[in-house]
């Protein structure tokens, strides 16, 4: 045997295409860096993103939409009440049926032309076209479900909204169809678009290339569109004409990472982009090297127990109670979801909010185990299966259910499992008749927002059990009710405080924790702001002065 | 042969169409609808279940499913695959682009992986039980030991954020449209792609080169003096190559499609990922199109494998 | 060697002298042989509960108390890695076993008998390559849940076309050849000169096939948990503690929650591609025993 010469053709070709791959480095390396005064971020990442989005159709983000547009009115900076920000000024009548709204002074679109509230109005009108085309129509029934003529006009029975009024170039009224005592804050997604620029038809708008186009586009917001590579990046470049002032930046990249936050964390690493959405395992190896953002997300993370409709077992509150004793939640949200979560006891997830004497459930598991005694429920006989939202299939999340479910066997409840499903599934599985027992998802509770007051009631644009709050204990119909009418935020807040109280005493469902929300920034950005916001906002954030050294 | 190849291809009318009843079929069974995709609990506060049902009516979820699988086929036929219902694209130009993607990490990956893969094969086969041997088989067998995900992060980690002598996914630096920015960014995907693939390739090589080495005309060609290197080339590798075209034919799909994870971890925008995002929200229009596309890869991939074993192996008759 | 006694044993006898002569081979199904024992033993090897947390030892770095470190549970990952290779080599063999038992068979069908049966295999066998696996996985997992039963069926179920296709293509280079066409002659059953005289050549390409079936089965198990259909948590795998590295903490800080499992597959892999470079040449019918 002589096989020594076998090889020789192999190699060849192998050194053949290691000469390749230099060439290639070569090429590579020598590529033209980024312009100066360019900040490159992953701003659709983690649940406040939502790539490939527009305005007035999306579930999230706001935080892109509003580097484009602006809003009436906008969340501050730290999300803790709804500003004005293209109006100047409101009134209402005295029973908040009536608003009217004043423009600022000089607003201007991108190409020079001014806003005027005929621009509002037009916007008003295209988006409740009865065939206007966005498949996620939830911001425009935040921004105009309440205006009267609403469902006349987007059934077809009437050719323009009745309860829009434009009264001069700068004012505009609003009429309701029940008196809202915070207008106001069902603006804070209404992105105004240009009449006079809007080249496509409501049928078209979801397929029209003018929000992507940098030749048709038109803009109010600090920056607009540049260039675009769908799938890989979004650049926006300054808008001179910006109310606030030209952006120190001249061109603010988006890149996409289809949503996976290892991805994106490795770019930050490797200083390719400057800004990131992080878990909140990461955050330590990160502060040190990084500008760390943060604040109580404002969304719970909670599982809901669907004992009305399944499952026999937990119609007794005794039952229901012994869970949340068996559970150590402290210990789950300090050692393994890192101190960034704590553990609540109802879904308002602001612990100033919390009545002093709300009912806590802390961790007891000898009364666990009377409790389901005294309802005379063996736990062996208890089955649960928490179906689980995809966006918390994550270490730390996987982790604390598995914890959950090693508490639960020591007070003999064995039969517990959980999984992660896709959203469908999750949908399908989740709304009113869905076989599932158990959920384990979150929900974004903002502190001040128009919407929270109607997340937990059965009727209207919001409940129908689709966000999964159909309560239907008593009191819950009222507490909601309560929050809605709320005039001030002090009234606002007390009631919420109130529902906290009625939710921890009827448990209707089972709140876990909340968790603080992370963003990882290079240093190098001077004034960058960033808050982890449900669904990305959008909040003032003044990206017209963030500036890169 | 040039009946064969005409009759295999009108059979591949009959099997596609067999396919797509079956993807339409199974995508009907999978719980939930891409408007239950929109409305996410997580983020979904706003849409009420009327705004659903409108939207049900308006994608034409709410007809019969047979009335929507042949709304979609005379579509098909007549060149129309319609509008991705998440994307709002044309599923025609994002097939095209992300097709194109994919192939240009899955060319270079293939080639990589094939090349190196047969060539380090013949030469375990050629030195059996060496100690070159024993290595090359524990060096490529670490590459499929592990997860194409983490191999991707040890990749990143190593060679984009310590070293950085690569960029960190993504397929180019935004604004550039430079073809050495394009292969800076796709050498480190396509080298883990070829690495996890390599094995498969040399293996199957080492194997058909060893039984091949054995046959009676090889020993025989040997015996007749001709030198070792002559008789590989041209008898035993000839003959060695028929159960690796197999596996370069079986290889397709799942690199085609299969290469979801590491296309997540390179953030880079392929027809794995596509798959896969359609899949999870239900956007029927392009898992069925990009389903018909594998398909008549793996088609052709099997007849060109089929031609190539008659081809090789003149013993072979084909019916 | 002394020839005439291969004459006389059986077959199997002589398949074993060789494979005994054959020492990678040997030490590679003794190595096999200690990681089947440690995982199926597994309690003698560990004093810990593979599944009881303790939230005092979380993610602790290998010592004397926990030779391999602790998990983000707490839980000894030595322990839970030998637990975990229980369940990823049942997936992984008994995954192998089915796909190459059916593509033996389908290959062999449409190899042997041809015509219309050929045909019809071999489209059958174009839709299942054809068929992105994932959307099977989805819809199976929506009727009867994650198993690992389900696992095992799953994959075992779509990894069969490339064994019956190498199978067919063997068989197609045989079927022609002149010891194929003698033994017809002598009115041997199709049965035995299928089993007898074909399969044994089949054997090489299958061995490499095998070795790749199993370590596929146990990371697509993995992958498959995703979708919500992999063996549940907290029952561990080598597949899904390695998917712990997916967290960037655990990948570069805490590596010894995701080296273990993955270095175990590693020697499962190797042992067993070893193991089948050994039974190929002991069942090889050319070659002869005194030739080495």
């Amino acid at each position: 045997m002589s096989p020594r010469n076998g090889n020789a053709g192999g190699i060849a070709l192998g050194k053949r295409l290691l000469a390749t791959t230099a060439v290639a480095l070569t090429l590579g390396l020598a590529g033209p860096a980024l312009a100066d005064g360019s900040l490159v971020t992953a701003l659709d990442m983690g649940p406040g993103g939502d790539e490939d989005s527009r305005p007035w159709s999306s579930g999230a983000g706001h935080t892109t939409h509003v580097k484009q547009f602006i809003t009436p009115t906008i969340f501050n900076a730290d999300l803790s009440e709804i500003v004005p920000y293209a109006v100047e000024s409101w009134e209402s009548n005295d029973d908040h049926t009536v608003w009217t709204y004043t423009l600022r002074d000089g607003l201007l679109w991108s190409d020079g032309t001014p806003m005027t509230a005929n621009d509002w109005a037009f916007t008003a009108e295209f988006m409740t076209a009865p065939d206007w085309a966005g498949d996620r129509p939830g911001d425009r029934n935040l921004s105009l479900s309440e205006v009267a003529g609403f469902d006349a006009k987007t059934a077809g029975d009437a050719d323009s909204l009745e309860g829009i009024e434009v009264i001069d170039d700068q004012t505009i009224q609003f009429t309701l169809s029940a008196p809202n005592p915070r207008h106001f804050a069902s603006l804070f997604r209404f992105y105004i678009l240009p009449e006079h620029a809007v080249d496509f038809e409501p049928a078209d708008y979801m397929t029209t290339d003018w929000f992507r186009d940098p030749s048709r586009f038109v803009g109010s917001g600090p920056f607009v569109v540049a260039d675009y590579a769908p799938d890989e990046y979004l650049t926006l470049g300054a808008n001179e004409n910006y109310f606030q002032g030209r952006p120190a930046l001249d061109e603010l990249v988006i890149r996409y990472f289809g949503g996976d936050q290892t991805a994106a964390l490795l770019a930050l690493e490797a200083d390719d982009i400057d800004f990131t959405y992080v878990t909140e395992t990461d955050v330590p190896s990160l502060e040190d090297a990084y500008d760390i953002f943060s604040n109580l997300s404002g969304v719970v993370v909670m599982t809901r127990f669907n004992y009305n409709l399944v499952d026999d077992a937990f119609s007794d509150i005794r039952v229901r109670q012994a869970i949340l004793h068996a559970i150590d939640r402290d210990a789950i949200t300090e050692n393994i979801l890192g101190g960034t979560y704590v553990s609540i006891p109802c879904p308002i997830p602001y612990a100033d909010l919390w009545p002093q004497d709300v009912t806590t459930y802390g961790y007891d598991p000898e009364r666990a185990t009377s409790l389901l005694q005294e309802a005379g429920v063996d736990p062996g006989s208890i089955s649960m299966e928490w179906v689980g939202h995809a966006g918390y299939d994550n270490t730390a999340h996987n982790s604390a259910l598995q914890a959950v479910q090693a508490y639960l066997s020591q007070v003999g409840i064995n039969d517990f499992s959980y999984r992660f499903v896709d959203i469908p599934t999750f949908r399908a599985g989740y709304s009113p008749g869905g076989d599932w027992q158990d959920q384990y998802h979150g929900f974004g509770v903002p502190r001040f927002g128009n919407d929270v007051g109607r997340l937990w009631t059965n009727a209207g644009a919001m409940g129908q059990g689709l966000t999964g709050y159909d309560y239907d204990a008593d009191g819950f119909a009222e507490a909601a009710a309560a929050i809605s009418a709320a005039p001030t935020i002090d009234a606002y807040n007390a009631a919420l405080g109130d529902f906290c109280r009625l939710h921890a005493e009827t448990l209707p469902d089972l709140q876990m924790w909340v968790g603080n929300r992370f963003g990882a920034a290079d240093s190098s950005i001077s004034n960058f702001w960033w808050q982890p916001a449900p669904a990305g906002g959008p909040y003032q954030d003044n990206a017209h002065t963030w500036a890169v050294q | 042969m040039t009946r064969y190849i005409i009759r295999r291809l009108l059979l591949a009318i009959p099997v596609l169409f067999m396919l797509t009843v079956l993807v339409f079929a199974l995508i009907e069974l999978a719980p939930g609808d891409v408007v239950d995709f929109f409305a996410n609990p997580e983020v979904m506060a706003g849409m009420s279940e009327a705004d659903l049902e409108a939207l049900r009516e308006r994608l034409g979820l709410n007809d019969p499913a047979p009335v929507r699988y042949l709304h979609w086929l005379g579509g098909v036929l007549q060149g129309d695959f319609g509008y991705s219902l998440i994307r709002s694209e044309p599923v025609g130009e994002l097939l095209l682009r992300r097709f194109g993607n994919s192939m240009m990490i899955m060319g270079i990956g293939l080639f990589v992986a094939v090349t190196f893969g047969i060539s380090l094969g013949i030469y375990t086969a050629l030195r059996q039980y060496s100690v070159a041997d024993f290595t090359i088989s524990f060096l490529s067998f670490v590459g499929i030991s592990m997860p194409a995900f983490i191999a991707g992060i040890l990749a990143l980690y190593i060679f984009s954020v310590q070293l950085g002598w690569f960029p960190a996914g993504g397929m180019r630096s935004p604004g550039v449209h430079t073809l050495g920015d394009l292969l800076h960014h796709l050498v480190l995907p396509a080298l883990v792609l070829s690495i996890i693939h390599m094995a498969t390739f040399m293996r199957y090589t080492r194997f058909s080169m060893l039984d091949v080495l054995k046959q009676e005309y090889v020993v025989t060609a040997t015996a007749k003096g001709m030198p070792r290197r002559i008789v590989v080339i041209r008898h035993a590798f000839r003959n060695g190559l028929i159960p690796v075209v197999t596996m370069i034919g079986y290889s397709i799909p799942e690199l085609v499609v299969g290469a979801v994870f590491l296309e997540t971890i390179f953030s880079f925008p392929g027809m794995g990922k596509l798959y896969f995002d359609s899949v999870i929200s239900r956007d029927f229009p392009v898992i069925m199109a990009a389903n018909l596309v594998i398909a008549v890869f793996v088609l052709a991939a099997n007849l060109i494998t089929d031609v190539a074993y008659a081809a090789i192996d003149p013993r072979i008759r084909l019916e | 060697m002394a020839m005439t006694e291969v004459t006389i044993d059986s077959p199997a006898r002589v398949a074993w002298r060789r494979f005994r002569q054959h020492r990678i081979a040997m030490v590679a199904l003794a190595v096999l042989c200690v990681i089947v024992i440690l995982c199926a033993f597994a309690p003698f090897f560990s004093a810990y509960d593979p599944l009881g947390l303790n939230m005092a030892a979380i993610r602790q770095p290998p010592s004397a108390e926990h030779w391999l470190g602790t998990d983000t549970l707490g839980r000894d990952v030595w322990t839970r890695t030998l637990y975990g290779g229980r369940v990823s080599l049942v997936i992984g063999l008994a995954a192998a076993f089915l796909s190459t038992i059916i593509g033996i068979v389908l290959g062999v069908i449409s190899g042997y008998f041809g015509k219309w049966a050929d045909m019809v295999v071999m489209r059958i066998t174009d839709v299942v390559m054809a068929f992105p696996p994932i959307i099977i996985m989805l819809t199976v997992a929506a009727f009867t849940g994650p198993g690992l039963v389900n696992v095992i069926f799953i994959i075992g179920g779509l990894r069969w076309p490339p064994t019956a296709r190498l199978v067919r293509g063997q068989i197609l280079q045989l079927r022609d050849q002149d010891f194929v066409t003698a033994a017809r002659t002598l009115g041997l059953t199709n049965a035995i000169i299928i089993t007898r005289h074909m399969l044994p050549h089949v054997v090489a390409p299958l061995v490499a096939n095998i070795t790749f079936a199993v370590s596929l089965a146990i990371l697509t198990e993995a992958g498959l948990s995703f979708l919500g259909l992999g063996v549940p948590l907290p029952t561990p795998t080598w597949g899904n503690m390695m998917e712990a590295a997916r967290d960037l903490r655990i990948m570069r800080e805490e590596p010894w929650m995701w080296i273990p499992p993955a270095i175990f597959t590693l020697i499962t892999v190797l042992c067993i591609n070893f193991v089948g470079d050994g039974l190929r040449d002991a069942f090889d019918p050319q070659q002869l025993i005194g030739e080495k």
